[in-house]
């Protein structure tokens, strides 16, 4: 099976830069612009982890399935998307990470009682 | 009543990873060969499931040789006793997706209780699991790179079984994290679907 990962790297990295080049040049706002690849990731990451999860259990198991080869195919092509997905995820939140950006909720009761 | 839940469901989750012996999923018990089940497993070779019997005292003084055994010829290799099945199953592979799966979620309990019980800060606790993120994100993308250049260009090698149990291994723990991550940041992740 062929996984075009050069065609499929090309592609996402030309739609990252053009997307963070129209941020960049204020064509459209930094929150269109994550919001697009947090989707993407999103999608990528249920895709491949769902097929991966899918076919790990079905080894496990000790079963082949004719569907298994499907899978794995989309579980790789997903795969790959996520793999660069991930890593412009990791560049769009990286400063902020450098500073820890704490949620707007926290998990647990503040000492002044407040959520 | 939150950290009381947390203790109680650790507590619960414990168990879980610590059997490897009865735990039959259909309850049998003294399963004979070749067993009722796909996952059949006779390391003490006795003729009867591991799954649906106690460990004895002379496979538990084997049980190292027989784990060593075990991982070795569980991926591949261990193909003659499964000959009577090979129309319906092939051989099995032990990634230890369940109990890597309880271990994470365990771990990710006690932090998350140290947490609440303000004996780690909040940065702390969510450094912690964004890094273990990005540390099983990265092995699980290099060595799933890796693999299918291997599988692409037809190399054979005698690393391709580690590489693929590795990467198993590390999307177990990246699949588990980003769960954590999607309860850590579940607001914003609400807010990517709002208008």
């Amino acid at each position: 099976m062929i996984y075009d990962f050069i065609i499929v790297s090309i592609l996402l990295l030309f739609a990252y830069l053009g997307s963070y080049t129209l941020y960049h040049k204020n064509f459209i706002s930094r929150a269109v612009h994550i919001r697009l690849w947090n989707i993407l990731i999103l999608f990528s990451f249920l895709v491949s982890a769902g097929a991966g999860l899918t076919l790990l259990s079905l080894v496990e198991c000790g079963l082949a399935l004719p569907i298994s080869q499907s899978f794995l195919y989309w579980h790789i092509k997903f795969g790959m998307s996520m793999f660069w997905i991930a890593l412009f995820h990791m560049h769009s939140y990286w400063k902020s990470s450098k500073n820890i950006k704490i949620p707007d909720i926290p998990l647990r009761k503040e000492k002044g009682g407040k959520y | 009543m939150k950290k009381i839940c947390l203790l109680v469901f650790i507590i619960f989750l414990t168990p879980i990873v610590i059997y490897a012996w009865n735990d039959c999923p259909y309850g049998l018990v003294n399963d004979p060969f070749p067993g009722q089940c796909p996952r059949y497993e006779d390391t003490n070779q006795d003729g009867v499931c591991d799954h649906s019997q106690s460990p004895s005292r002379s496979s538990l003084n084997n049980s190292s040789d027989n784990e060593h055994r075990g991982k070795k010829g569980d991926i591949g290799v261990n193909i003659s006793s499964l000959d009577t099945q090979k129309a319906k199953f092939v051989p099995k592979g032990n990634y230890y997706l369940v109990p890597l799966s309880i271990t994470t979620l365990i771990i990710y309990l006690v932090t998350y209780l140290f947490y609440l019980e303000n004996r780690l800060k909040r940065d702390i606790f969510y450094k912690i699991w964004n890094y273990v993120l990005i540390f099983s994100f990265l092995v699980t993308g290099v060595t799933g790179l890796i693999l299918m250049i291997v599988v692409s260009q037809s190399i054979r090698s005698s690393w391709n079984l580690t590489i693929d149990f590795w990467h198993a291994e590390f999307a177990i723990i990246m699949v588990v994290s980003t769960l954590f991550h999607f309860h850590l940041y579940w607001n914003q992740l609400k807010n990517v679907f709002k208008g």
